[in-house]
This record gives structure tokens, C-alpha cells and sequence, in this order.
């Protein structure tokens, strides 16, 4: 009866390839289009059969790999395959495209829902997507709107994904040491505790625009009043403001994380550790602080995934990443657009959770806390 | 030689330790018991400065432990408390090797001392590579001890350390640290709230309450010699059957029999509490085999032992 | 009177909130008049209306979330399938690590423009909060209870509803308060994509850069957050 239910689930998934759109053939970026299904085609019912009789358990191990490679293959073909779909009235194939039907996103998720059953699924899923990129990256999906959109803007994707990454990233970097310090030091001085997290816990109440909006002003008229700051790019728009921005709401889940982390601490370990001699800074860098570390991880990756998704608002000011994308999309309602800017961050911060869990389960397997925890 | 002058602790108004005098002389084991908050543990924690005292003077080996920094006074103690506190990302070498590490010792001569220690209390050497998270609550406690005992103190000071163990374990290890304890010699200090461990380890108990060390006596001498109705009442009236327990058949010093039919199957290692309770139970003498050899064991036998006992501790 | 005094934060942050949508313009001339006012734009909507906007999105976004947060906590507690506890565990944390603003963006094809999208990346982002915390409410029922309530003879329904229920309702609160608190402010987002509340003036702050405007509409959010926090606190008694 183990993973009857995600069974279960994935059949009823691959099946909305029955009945639902697969996808939409479209002249051109504007115009809405018609509509196509499975029955468009002439033997893709085969594969959808197939599909779904992959949902039943397989007790044979050759016949086990087989299932597996189909399953990771599986969206790549799927999405080849609505590829074929022409209509018999003339088009001009470097305009029309094809945009993903419902069907098609719910059946590439039964998918990962029925590879998440196997052994080792989670490594498996991610194998999938990343078959299904590289096959995107090298062309494979040539009539996908969504390639088209690619192909369009690809210098300004990649410019705008590593702005994207860059903001995230140097964020968080500059919000880890003084986090974690503040995170720490709570733990000795409890007065010092209530003021950092009622500062830290108020930004949290504010939201991230208004944040945003509240910083660009003082920093525009910093950098009118002191051009050579400006030169340095303080600005109102751009980098700045969305750097400090990110960094400040970084600090609450680190530095909160911190002061757990610490205060996990077994006494008994501790006290051990004091009587043998140790100086307090042998106990620091040889017992509390890799103990701790497992879960700082913990406040480092809700930081980081957090980050990536306020990043999406930076666009607003001017700071770049997939939000510039995503907004210019929403301005000029092109789907395909918005799909191409939001695709991209929900997979990053899907990947990097997924990344910095496994990190942090090894490590806590490593120093030897997992079980303690009922 | 540990000396410990008047002293007093105080937690906000409530008095610890009150004027407490205490001498442990070299490689003798001393028990510290009493009810709880009698203030033991307060009075061992203050011998390595786990806990700061308000008024007296401790002095270790002739020198006042306040002049020493406090890690060369505890790189010298030996410390095992019940929750072991083993550290859970090392593995047991790495947690009994830390302070050698730390020391800056030689591989090869660290390595020597764990499989030294690991032998001493009946670890397989297996165990090296192990996680404490591993192993059984025994098990944990010897390597405990194995790691206060890594830079061989002179000092052990342990904090009702099986406390938390179940009682088949807990009077194996007992065994097997009186063994340690007799070839090792070293100055013990330890505290229990259980009178049969500690007239089992203790050279001499220190009978403690409300702060104060009520009576300081070897365990045979309590049996006669109570000072205290406190006395009285916490070691209880079946105390003299307790010491028993204190010794072998061995120490009874029998005279091998002639070959008579054997009755019981105990031999020179029982303990005396056991074989009077065999002497209970059977109306004739209990014979037993120690190897080749044949013994007769009486009632007699027992009381005038323990007898005997009583007197060279009355001296 | 004794009721106003102990609920002296929560009245203190209502009266906040109201004097500053209602009367902003005096506000405007008397404290905030060191703030650089261009008075470009005219306004089209009022304070008042966007705050009603803001708490309705709100209001209806966290109902939507503790329906259905409840029904699968629910549902997992009466199974006591450990596998199906697992997988709905599961999808609820994929639903808090996607980001707000991408899901807002990808409602659109689906939702088109307005509020809809709002209310439906509200209402998956706030499950999680609810759905753990009643979760572990319910898990942590002393054992005695359990088995008093088992002994007695109630169906598993019955206990649900009558004992697990009411002693895990702090926690359901605790759940909610977060839930609600989360959504006050990530509600702003709602503006990017034509949906109502205090976004739409923080956004037009930022495009014309009117820092009045943003300090117009982010104060109100900010109190607005810090009544919830308060009132939904009280009430876990």
C-alpha cells in the first residue's frame, strides 16, 4: 500500500491527457489560437497508455529500469510530440508557435510525482528537468512559443537570470556574518535578544515594496547630493536599494536560525567539553560551532530561497533579474513572456531547496544530531 | 591530596555549602552522598571549578586551585557526569583522543592510549570507529570514562555517573570500575545518592545534608558507628547486609576441603551478601568448587568476618 | 474599562489605522510635511477605499487558506496514514517555497488580470502555516486525554471534533496569525498585476517616484499587520 496514494495521483494526472487541451497553436505572439488535444495525433495514445499503465507496480527489475528511463524521458517527449501539430492554413513557422497546453504541465507533474516513489526519486526528477533543459538549450523544441521567446532574448535572459542570481546571492553573503554574529551573541546576552529580534521581526511586518520604494528616495538624493557616490552607484534605482533590501530581510531567518542553533546545544555536551580543559575557544571551533551548523544551514537556505523570490520585485526598481522579464510580460500580456520569467525562478528556488535540504540532512547525519530528534 | 576549607556557596539566599571541611588523600575513593540538594554535587563541581564558590579555600595537591588557570586545573581532573556528554560528530576515538589532540600528541602514541584505555574497561577495539549515537547507555559511560582518564589524571571526579543506566548494567560497570579503581589508584571523588554503590566503590563515605557533611567514615565503621539519627535513617536498618556486598568469599580466607559432594555452584568471586543468602537457604554447610579446589562455607564464617571488620575499623 | 485597558495595543493600532486612512491630508500638512510632496498626480481612489480593497483580499485569501488547510489536516489526522501525512506535507512546503510574486505572474494566463491571482497565490502561500500548526496541535494532545477520549467511545469523528479540536485551537490560532500576517503584506504584490489594496499606491509611489505615496499606503499596511498580529493572538485563550 506504500505510495498507493502518489500512484494514484499520477494516474489520474497522465490521464487529463485525454480530455484536456494539450496545447494551443497560435499565428503569431498575439493572437489567441486553436485549440489541440491527444486526439490530434495519431498514435500519442500510445505513449499516454503506456504512461499510465507505468503507474501500476512493477516487481520486475529490468522491467523497473525501463519504467524509470521512460518516466525521465517522458516530458521531453511529450512536449516534442505537440510540436507536430500543424494546421493545414499557411503560417509562417518563424512567427506561429505552440504554447503548452494544461494537460501537458499536469501530466509532466505526474511524472515527477511517480518518479518521487522510486529510490533515489529525488535524484531522478532532477536528472528529468535537466534532460528536458539541455534538450530546450539545444533546440530540440524549435515551435515552442516558449523557445521562440528564448531565442528573441537570449542575451537579455542570461544578462537578467545572472543579475537575477547575483542580487540573491551577494545578498545573502553580506547578511551571513553579521546574522549569524547577531544570531550567536543572542544566546549569551538575553536583553540583547529581545531587541534584535523585535528589530529583525518588525522589517518582516513591512513589506518588501514598500521597503524598496522607502530606500530609493533617500539613496537618490544621496547620490544627487554627492556625485561621486553616484559614480559608485548610488542611486535611487538599480543594485542598491534591492541589495540592502534583500540583505535586511535575509538577517531574520539567519539570525534566527543562529540563535536556535545554538541554543540546541546539549548541556551535557557542553559541559564535558568545559571540564576536560578545553579553552573557550577550543569548545567554539571543536564542539559548539559544528554542532550548530547543521542548523544555521537550515536559516541560511529559508534566507536564500526567500531571496530568490523577493529578487522577482527588484525588477520594479530597476535592479534587473527575471522580474524586469516577468513585468514586462505582465505590461504587454504575452503569456509566453511570463512564463519565461517566472519558469525560471520557481525552478531555482525548487532546485536550490532541494540542493540545501540534502546538505543539511547530511550534515546532520555527519554530526550526529538526527537522532536525537524524535 | 585535595583539601577543601570551609566552604560555603550560596545560590541567591539558599546556602549550598556551609562550612564544609573535607580531606581526600591520594589514590583514596571517596562517596559523597546524601538526599537531594544536600549540596554533593555543588561540593564536587567546585573541586574543578565548574562552579565558583563564595567563601573557603580548595587546595589541590597543595596549591589553591584559584591560582592555576582554569584549564591546566582541569586538563588534570578526570570529569564523568551522567549524561555522559560525548560529542556526537566525533567518533569514540576522536571523543577519547580530544584532549590529546589538543595536547599536540603523536599520532601513533594516541593511538596507543585509546586502545590502552578501550582494553582497560572491556571495549573491543572495534568500537573506535563507532558513533556515540551507537552505542548502549553502558557503553557510553565507559567511554566516557576512558576519555577522562585520556591524559591519566591524578584526579577523577564523577557525578553520579550511572545513574541513568538499567540496574543489571549499572552493577556490571560498578564491578568493572572497582577493578579500574584498584589497579589504577587514583584520587576519586563521586558522587551517588545510592548507599550501595557507594559502600561498594567508597573507601571512605561522606555522609552529607542541608550543606553539611553529617559524618565522614569508612563503610564498615558506619555500621556500628552513627553519629547521627540522619545517619540512621538514610543508610537504613538492613545497612550491615549492604557491606556484605563489599566482599568476596575470597576474602573470607577458607581452607580447601576434602573432597565432599558439591551443593552449590557458586565460587570464590560471590560476593558475601549472596552466599550468606545461600547459607539461608541450605541448613547444611554450602559446599562449593573454585577449579580443582573444594570449600566448605558456614554462617560462622560470615559473622566472624565481618566481625572482625568492624573492630579493625573501630581502630 | 478593564477590557479597554487590557486590550490597550490592539485599540491603540485600530484607532492608528482609521485616523490615518481617514484623515491622511491633516496627517499630510501637520507631521508628515517635511516629506517633499510634488502633488503630481491626482488621486483616483481614495485611502479609504483602498483599505477596504486591502482587508478584503485579506480576509478572503485567509479564509480560503484555512478552509482548506483544515480540510487536509483534518483528513490526515483521521487517515493516521503516515503516507499520506508525509505527501500532503510535502506538496504544502513546495506551495511556501515557490515564490509569491511568480505565482501571482503565472495566474495570469489562467486568471487574467485583477484580483483573482492575488487570491490565489494568498491562499496556496498561507496554507503551510495553518496546515503545520493545526497538524502539530493535534499531534500533541497529551496521551492521557487521547486515551480517556478513546475509552469513552467516541468515534475518531467525534473526538476530532469535540476534544483534539478545542485543545488544539492555539495552535490553529498560532497557524492563522502567521498565515493572515504574511498575507498582509505580500498582498502589495497584487498591484503589479491589477489587483486592488494599498499595492496600487505603493506601486504608483514607485513609478513616479512619490515617496508620499509609498509612506501613504506602506504605514496603514504596516499597522494593519501589527493589529492582526495582536488580535489574533489574544484570541488564542
Amino acid at each position: 500500500m506504500k505510495d498507493g496514494i502518489r500512484r494514484g495521483l499520477s494516474l489520474i494526472l497522465f490521464s487529463t491527457l485525454l480530455f484536456l487541451p494539450m496545447g494551443f497553436f497560435k499565428v503569431n505572439r498575439v493572437l489567441n489560437g486553436s485549440v489541440f488535444s491527444l486526439w490530434d495525433f495519431d498514435f500519442v495514445w500510445f505513449l499516454v497508455l503506456c504512461a499510465m499503465f507505468s503507474t501500476f507496480r512493477v516487481h520486475n527489475r529490468f522491467i523497473s529500469l525501463i519504467r524509470t528511463l521512460f518516466l525521465m524521458v517522458l516530458p521531453s517527449i511529450l512536449i516534442y510530440v505537440s510540436q507536430g501539430y500543424l494546421i493545414t492554413e499557411s503560417f509562417d513557422p518563424n512567427v506561429a508557435r505552440i504554447s503548452l497546453g494544461p494537460s501537458i504541465y499536469l501530466a509532466i507533474v505526474g511524472t515527477w510525482v511517480l518518479l518521487s516513489t522510486e529510490e533515489k526519486g529525488t535524484f531522478k526528477i532532477v536528472a528529468s528537468l535537466l534532460v528536458l533543459l539541455a534538450l530546450f538549450g539545444f533546440g530540440a523544441f524549435p515551435m515552442l512559443g516558449f523557445y521562440k521567446e528564448y531565442i528573441n532574448r537570449q542575451t537579455t535572459f542570461f544578462l537578467e537570470l545572472q543579475r537575477h542570481l547575483s542580487l540573491a546571492v551577494s545578498s545573502l553573503l553580506f547578511a551571513l556574518v553579521p546574522g549569524i554574529y547577531l544570531g550567536y551573541q543572542s544566546t549569551r546576552h538575553p536583553r540583547l535578544r529581545e531587541w534584535i529580534m523585535g528589530f529583525v521581526n518588525g522589517f518582516q511586518v513591512a513589506p518588501t515594496l514598500s521597503m524598496l520604494a522607502l530606500l530609493m528616495i533617500p539613496l537618490a538624493s544621496l547620490g544627487q547630493s554627492f556625485p561621486f557616490l553616484r559614480a559608485w552607484g548610488v542611486k535611487g534605482v538599480g543594485f542598491l536599494p534591492a541589495f540592502i533590501v534583500l540583505s535586511l530581510y535575509a538577517l531574520l531567518p539567519i539570525t534566527s536560525n543562529t540563535y536556535t542553533a545554538f541554543k540546541q546545544l546539549d548541556p551535557a555536551v557542553m559541559d564535558s567539553a568545559k571540564a576536560l580543559g578545553l579553552s573557550s575557544k577550543q569548545i567554539f571551533r571543536k564542539v559548539s560551532f559544528p554542532l550548530a551548523l547543521p542548523f544555521i544551514i537550515t536559516g541560511i537556505r529559508i534566507a536564500f530561497i526567500q531571496n530568490i523570490g523577493n529578487t522577482i520585485l527588484a525588477g520594479l526598481v530597476g535592479g534587473g533579474g527575471m522580474g524586469s522579464l516577468i513585468f514586462l510580460g505582465l505590461a504587454q500580456s504575452a503569456t509566453d513572456l511570463i512564463l519565461f520569467g517566472s519558469l525560471p525562478v520557481v525552478l531555482m528556488a525548487l532546485g536550490f531547496e532541494v540542493i540545501l535540504e540534502f546538505t543539511e540532512l547530511r550534515l546532520k547525519k555527519k554530526m550526529g544530531v538526527l537522532y536525537d530528534q524524535a | 591530596m585535595i583539601k577543601l576549607s570551609q566552604i560555603r556557596k550560596l545560590y541567591d539566599t539558599q546556602e549550598a555549602l556551609r562550612n564544609v571541611d573535607l580531606q581526600i588523600e591520594d589514590g583514596e575513593c571517596v562517596v559523597l552522598i546524601g538526599p537531594s540538594g544536600c549540596g554533593k554535587s555543588s561540593l564536587l563541581k567546585s573541586i574543578n571549578r565548574m562552579i565558583d564558590i563564595d567563601a573557603g579555600t580548595i587546595t589541590f595537591f597543595n596549591q589553591d586551585i584559584q591560582s592555576l588557570p582554569v584549564e591546566q586545573l582541569r586538563r588534570k581532573i578526570g570529569y564523568c557526569i551522567q549524561g555522559v556528554g560525548l560529542f556526537p560528530h566525533m567518533n569514540v576515538k576522536e571523543n577519547i583522543a580530544i584532549l590529546l589532540r589538543i595536547l599536540k600528541w603523536k599520532e601513533e602514541d594516541m593511538d596507543r592510549r585509546v586502545d590502552e584505555l578501550l582494553v582497560m574497561s572491556e571495549l573491543p577495539l572495534s568500537y573506535k570507529t563507532k558513533k556515540p549515537h551507537e552505542l548502549s547507555g553502558g557503553e557510553a559511560q565507559r567511554v566516557g570514562v576512558c576519555r577522562a582518564l585520556a591524559t591519566d589524571p591524578p584526579v577523577l571526579l564523577m557525578d553520579e555517573p550511572f545513574g541513568a543506566l538499567d540496574p543489571m548494567t549499572r552493577e556490571k560497570i560498578q564491578i568493572a570500575f572497582r577493578d579500574i579503581q584498584q589497579k589504577l589508584h587514583k584520587t576519586v571523588v563521586f558522587v551517588t545518592h545510592d548507599i550501595e554503590e557507594a559502600i561498594l566503590l567508597g573507601d571512605r563515605i561522606a555522609l552529607m545534608n542541608e550543606g553539611q557533611i553529617v559524618q565522614l567514615s569508612t563503610p564498615e565503621a558506619l555500621i556500628k558507628d552513627q553519629k547521627e539519627n540522619f545517619t540512621k535513617s538514610f543508610i537504613g536498618q538492613d545497612y550491615p547486609l549492604m557491606v556484605l556486598k563489599r566482599y568476596r568469599v575470597r576474602d573470607l580466607g577458607l581452607k580447601p576441603h576434602s573432597n565432599e559432594t558439591v551443593t552449590h555452584a557458586i565460587d570464590l568471586n560471590t560476593n558475601l551478601k549472596e552466599a550468606l543468602a545461600l547459607c539461608i537457604k541450605q541448613s547444611e554447610p554450602v559446599v562449593f568448587k573454585d577449579g580443582q579446589e573444594t570449600y566448605q562455607l558456614k554462617y560462622s564464617d560470615i559473622f566472624t568476618f565481618i566481625r572482625g571488620m568492624q573492630d579493625e575499623a573501630a581502630h | 474599562m478593564k477590557q479597554l485597558i487590557k486590550h490597550r495595543v490592539s485599540i491603540t493600532y485600530a484607532v492608528l489605522f482609521l485616523v490615518w486612512i481617514f484623515q491622511f491630508d491633516w496627517i499630510k500638512m501637520n507631521i508628515l510635511f517635511f516629506i517633499n510632496d510634488q502633488n503630481r498626480l491626482v488621486q483616483r481612489i481614495t485611502l479609504v477605499e483602498l483599505a477596504v480593497q486591502h482587508m478584503q483580499i485579506v480576509i478572503l485569501s485567509s479564509l480560503i487558506s484555512v478552509a482548506i488547510a483544515l480540510v487536509l489536516a483534518f483528513s490526515v489526522h483521521l487517515s493516521q496514514s503516515k503516507e499520506y501525512r508525509d505527501l500532503i506535507l510535502q506538496f504544502s512546503t513546495i506551495g511556501e517555497t515557490l515564490p509569491t510574486a511568480a505565482i501571482i505572474a503565472l495566474s495570469v494566463p489562467i486568471m487574467g488580470y485583477g484580483n483573482g491571482p492575488l487570491l490565489l497565490a494568498l491562499s496556496i502561500y498561507g496554507i503551510l502555516p495553518i496546515l503545520r500548526n493545526t497538524l502539530e496541535g493535534l499531534s500533541n494532545i497529551p496521551r492521557s486525554i487521547h486515551e480517556a477520549a478513546l475509552g469513552l467511545g467516541l468515534t475518531s469523528m467525534e473526538r476530532l471534533i469535540k476534544i483534539e479540536l478545542p485543545l488544539a485551537m492555539p495552535n490553529i490560532f498560532t497557524g492563522i496569525r502567521i498565515a493572515t500576517i504574511i498575507n498582509v503584506s505580500a498582498a502589495t504584490i497584487g498591484a503589479t498585476v491589477g489587483a486592488g489594496g494599498f499595492g496600487v499606491m505603493i506601486v504608483s509611489g514607485i513609478r513616479t517616484y512619490e515617496p508620499l505615496l509609498v509612506v501613504q499606503a506602506s504605514v496603514p499596511v504596516i499597522l494593519l499587520a501589527l493589529w492582526f498580529d495582536r488580535v489574533l493572538r489574544v484570541s488564542s485563550h
